[in-house]
This record gives structure tokens, C-alpha cells and sequence, in this order.
């Protein structure tokens, strides 16, 4: 087996956990389109060429209230601004003679849980493991919007309910474990729960878009003066 | 415009800004980033993102507020004993599952 294929395979296998996750988010992510207003085929197009969880949700909220365009656009460069520094990591991590072509299809599926998993390989990264993992992340992340998209006012309510949930365990998960090291971090989360609580209690007219755009830039910038994140040397 | 034109505009918007960000290093600037500052807001963007998405929402993804607070505390200790995303998924709505239950 050639070694583009084993990396390919390995990835593939790896993500397996992150197939699940994705599904069972994706169902949620389905039915709260469909209350939006988008069709079936809609939302399912959304999860095919975007595969962002947060950027996706908070997406169908601003359609769901009728927002503007530009408050889409501004929304999505706020919460998917990390996949910068995450295509900048992997890309530090890849071969210098990397194919364009490889490096578009590495970069279509930067998220979360595949630059986790990407991050995690040793020394140089194969493009092909990359390509494994969201090659078993994605169709989790479709066929559970498909499904959810059209099952979802099927499904008993009780169901429903224990699904929307899933969204926001998928976030914690992703945000909690790096707190447990990491004292700025766990600061951070508090003070951003706490202040996304306030703002919606004191300015409630500030829809949930903006209000991820104006507390994130805010958070981010007052704690990157204040404490700076260190150089970290990326060891071979 | 009518809908459709919007939610199309919208999926295209979307679609072409995420990628867009996710191939500017690895495909256009191929080389690291240099500022701290940038480095820094990067690092620290996606806690406050969640998070905020996280609260309030959380609490009215579905009807029952003491289902979703059950949830929420269920998700938070999960992922700090287990760092594990698809354990925490699950337990977060199996909780929400039992208290409707009850």
C-alpha cells in the first residue's frame, strides 16, 4: 500500500469518533434550519460547503431573525477567525513541496476536531491523513443535517429536545478540556459566559450574531494585551 | 430579494468566507505568523466564541429550562472528566433525555 494511502486510511479511522459527534450535532443543526426557514436541500447545501458547527448556528439564527447579509459575513469571519491560526499551524506542519492542489483539499476541511487530530500526528503531516479525517468527519456532518432537515418534526419531541443539546456539549467539549491546564483559559470561559449572559440581560435588542462579534473581538483583544501568548518551538 | 435569493446569498457568502480563511496559510502565505498580538487574539478568539454561543443559548434549546440546566452541568463536568467529544455529546443529551423523562 502506497504511503499516501496508509496516511489516507489512518485519518479516516482516526475520525471515526468525530463522525458521531458530527451526526448527532448535524441532526440538531438540520431541524433549526428547517424552523429557520431553509429547505431540506438548503441546509444540507450549507453543511456541504461550509462544515462549521458554531459558524452554522449562529448563521441560522441571524436567517431566522431576518438579519442582513453583512451580519453573515461579519459573523463568519468572527467565529471561524481560529481556522487561520489552524491553517497556519498545519501548514507550518506539512511538507514545503506540498501540491497546491493537496493543500486546497487539506484546507476545505480545517475544523476543529480535524485539526486536532492533524495537530496530534508526529513530525511532518501527510495532506492524505488530513484528507482521511474529514473524508469520515464530513458525511457525518451532511447526511445528519440531511436527515435532520427532514425527520426532524417527525421525530417525538422529547427526542428533539435531547438532540438540541448536542450542539453545545460539541462546544464545551471542544473548550472545557484546555481549561483544565490552563488557568488564563478557564478565566476566559467564565468571564465569557458570564458577560454573553449579561449582555443579553442588559441589551437583549443586541441579536446573538452580534453579540459573538462585539465579545469576542472585545475578550480576545483585552486578554492578548494582557497576557500575551508565549512562543511555543515546534519540535520535529 | 426573496428568500431563496437570500438563503442562496447567504450559504454563498458563508461558504466562500470560511474557506477562504481556512486556505489563506496553507494554500496562499505558506509561512507562519509573526505577530504576537495576532498570534495572541487567535489563540484566545475561539474560547469566547463558544462560549458565548454557548450561554445562553444552551438554556433555551429546548422548552424545559431545568432539563437544559441539567444538561449544561452534565456537559461541563463530562468534558472535564473525560475530554472525550462524543461522550460528552451523549451525556449531555442523555441528561435531558432522563429529566424530561421524569
Amino acid at each position: 500500500m502506497s504511503f499516501e494511502k496508509i496516511a489516507f486510511k489512518k485519518g479516516f479511522k482516526d475520525a471515526f469518533p468525530v463522525f458521531i459527534s458530527y451526526f448527532a450535532v448535524s441532526l440538531a443543526i438540520g431541524m433549526n434550519a428547517v424552523n429557520a426557514g431553509l429547505t431540506p436541500f438548503q441546509a444540507t447545501l450549507m453543511s456541504l460547503t461550509n462544515l462549521t458547527s458554531a459558524g452554522q448556528a449562529t448563521a441560522i439564527s441571524i436567517i431566522a431573525e431576518h438579519g442582513t447579509l453583512s451580519e453573515i459575513l461579519v459573523s463568519q469571519i468572527v467565529i471561524n477567525i481560529r481556522y487561520l491560526l489552524m491553517g497556519a499551524a498545519l501548514s507550518m506542519k506539512l511538507n514545503q513541496n506540498t501540491k497546491t492542489g493537496l493543500r486546497l483539499l487539506v484546507s476545505y476541511g480545517i475544523t476543529d476536531e480535524v485539526f486536532g487530530l492533524s495537530s496530534a500526528q508526529k513530525g511532518k503531516l501527510s495532506p492524505w491523513y488530513t484528507i482521511g479525517c474529514w473524508s469520515m468527519a464530513l458525511p457525518g456532518w451532511v447526511v445528519g443535517t440531511c436527515i435532520g432537515s427532514v425527520m426532524g418534526n417527525v421525530l417525538p419531541a422529547i427526542i428533539i429536545d435531547a438532540l438540541s443539546l448536542s450542539l453545545y456539549a460539541m462546544f464545551i467539549a471542544i473548550i472545557l478540556p484546555t481549561a483544565k491546564h490552563d488557568l488564563t483559559i478557564f478565566i476566559l470561559i467564565f468571564v465569557s459566559m458570564l458577560s454573553s449572559f449579561a449582555m443579553f440581560k442588559l441589551f437583549p435588542a443586541i441579536s446573538s450574531g452580534n453579540r459573538v462579534i462585539i465579545l469576542t473581538i472585545i475578550l480576545s483583544v483585552v486578554f492578548a494585551l494582557v497576557k500575551p501568548v508565549e512562543e511555543e518551538e515546534e519540535n520535529e | 430579494m426573496s428568500e431563496s435569493t437570500y438563503i442562496y446569498l447567504a450559504i454563498l457568502i458563508m461558504a466562500s468566507v470560511t474557506y477562504l480563511i481556512r486556505l489563506i496559510f496553507p494554500v496562499l502565505l505558506r509561512k507562519p505568523l509573526n505577530s504576537k498580538f495576532l498570534k495572541s487574539f487567535i489563540h484566545y478568539a475561539p474560547f469566547v466564541t463558544l462560549a458565548v454561543l454557548t450561554v445562553p443559548a444552551i438554556f433555551y434549546s429546548s422548552g424545559n429550562l431545568v432539563a437544559t440546566a441539567v444538561g449544561f452541568v452534565v456537559s461541563l463536568l463530562t468534558a472535564w472528566f473525560t475530554s472525550n467529544l462524543p461522550v460528552t455529546c451523549i451525556a449531555g443529551c442523555l441528561s435531558v433525555l432522563i429529566v424530561n423523562l421524569l
